[in-house]
């Protein structure tokens, strides 16, 4: 190899290089997308393990952002991945409780109609 | 250009080695994706939640596959999204089966209140079918009732009716037996008269004046004889038959009219004031004998009124009178 052929590999590693790097930019979408899916879960009012969930989602968020504003793009978009995830998980297990609660309360209001009804009817 | 040339022989292979890599790494053994991809086949078997959160399963599928194919260094963030991925969809059916229950349950109840207002539509009809039929039984119970009134009614005029009828038969019968009671009198007093009358004519056998009934009345007539001629003087016997005729009137109630009579001889005023004085004459021996100068009335007729032929001296004699008529 020579001198030139070492000067081009080198200019072309350089390039290679700059641009893994430098051509990374702020993970708008991801904390957009993590906000977003907070703030919906968020709407459900979550308790019990969606609310830790919930509070996982927040924690990654922060970290996201923190490690943005740090520049470390890579890093805050797995974060931001995280907290979405998490946040759809939350948003998710609140959904469930709140079905099951209303099941329940829809379960018992139908046994008190059906028993009110049999009692007019007997009656 | 040879150095070119070795340029892209070395980039090219980079990239064989990297693919080379990748290929060995998806070979290999990897019990998470596994295990995911277990997860994710029984969500899909299971009968009631099989069909559900679509878009959920279908997001941690992809998740499996791009921890799958994730390269090493970014493997840790793949298996953590896949899990959450996985995770969230198992949840995302059973919050999906338990809203499809709730709204199940909001059909029930539905239907039950439908049942309720069916049975209450029922039972409303029932009622309003017992309530005219008990105001049909009230109206009856009502007539019934105004009829019974009205017999009643009707029963108590016809009573009251009745109670008149026997009153007024009461009546006209205490009025026939006071009727029957005053005949029985009167004739007690016809009796006693004519036993007053009988021992008279045993003292001066003088009579009554000859009576006869003229409509609703009857008439007593003193003969001519019975005064002095062309006088208004009474003869013995005139007195005796008017006082026996007083005896009678006494007892009477009936008015008394007493009129005089002449015949055709001489002048009629001197007729006319003979026959005035002549009842005149009669009147007072009427009251003078107990009967009530009230109920007597005198007047003089002259020759009005003959009774019989002036032309004979019998005649003449029957034309001379004093009629008593006693209404």
């Amino acid at each position: 190899m020579t001198l030139s052929t070492l000067k081009i590999h080198t200019v072309f590693l350089f390039l290679l290089v700059s641009t893994t790097v430098w051509a990374v930019e702020p993970p708008v979408t991801e904390l957009s997308a993590a906000q977003t899916a907070i703030v919906q879960a968020e709407r459900l009012s979550p308790r019990g393990t969606a609310a830790q969930s919930l509070e996982a989602a927040r924690s990654q968020l922060a970290s996201a952002q923190a490690l943005s504003e740090k520049r470390k793009y890579r890093d805050a978009a797995d974060r931001a991945r995280r907290a979405t995830v998490m946040a759809e998980l939350a948003k998710a297990q609140a959904e469930l409780a709140n079905a099951r609660l209303s099941v329940d309360e829809k379960s018992a209001r139908n046994a008190d109609l059906r028993r009110q009804l049999l009692i007019n009817t007997e009656r | 250009m040879n150095s070119l040339y070795a340029s892209f022989r070395l980039g090219f292979l980079l990239c064989l080695l990297c693919a080379s890599a990748a290929s060995t790494a998806a070979s290999k053994p990897n019990p998470d994706a596994d295990r995911l991809n277990a997860s994710l086949a029984a969500l899909d078997a299971d009968p009631a939640l099989g069909e559900l959160a679509a878009v959920e399963r279908l997001k941690a599928r992809q998740s499996v596959n791009a921890f799958i194919t994730a390269k090493s260094k970014a493997r840790e963030l793949a298996l953590f999204l896949a899990n959450r991925r996985v995770e969230t969809a198992q949840i995302a059916a059973q919050a999906e089966l338990l809203a499809n229950q709730a709204e199940q349950l909001d059909r029930e109840r539905d239907q039950i209140m439908l049942q309720a207002s069916q049975r209450d539509a029922e039972m409303a009809r029932r009622e309003a079918d017992q309530l005219r039929l008990q105001n049909m039984a009230r109206q009856e119970e009502a007539e019934r009732m105004s009829l019974a009134m009205e017999e009643e009614r009707i029963a108590r005029e016809q009573s009251d009716s009745n109670a008149q009828l026997s009153s007024a038969q009461a009546t006209q019968a205490r009025k026939l037996a006071d009727a029957r009671a005053r005949e029985v009198e009167l004739a007690q007093k016809e009796a006693e008269l004519a036993s007053i009358l009988a021992s008279d004519n045993v003292s001066d056998g003088d009579a009554l004046p000859p009576m006869q009934r003229r409509g609703s009345g009857s008439v007593y007539t003193l003969a001519g004889n019975s005064f002095a001629s062309g006088s208004a003087t009474l003869t013995a016997s005139g007195i005796s038959s008017l006082n026996k005729l007083a005896a009678l009137l006494r007892a009477g109630q009936g008015n008394i009219r007493i009129e005089g009579f002449t015949d055709s001889q001489g002048p009629d005023a001197a007729n006319l004031a003979l026959s005035q004085k002549r009842a005149n004459a009669v009147m007072i021996a009427l009251r003078a004998g107990g009967v009530p100068a009230v109920r007597m009335k005198a007047g003089g007729k002259g020759e009005a009124q003959p009774v019989a032929d002036n032309g004979s001296a019998a005649g003449r004699a029957r034309n001379r009178r004093v009629e008593i008529i006693v209404n």
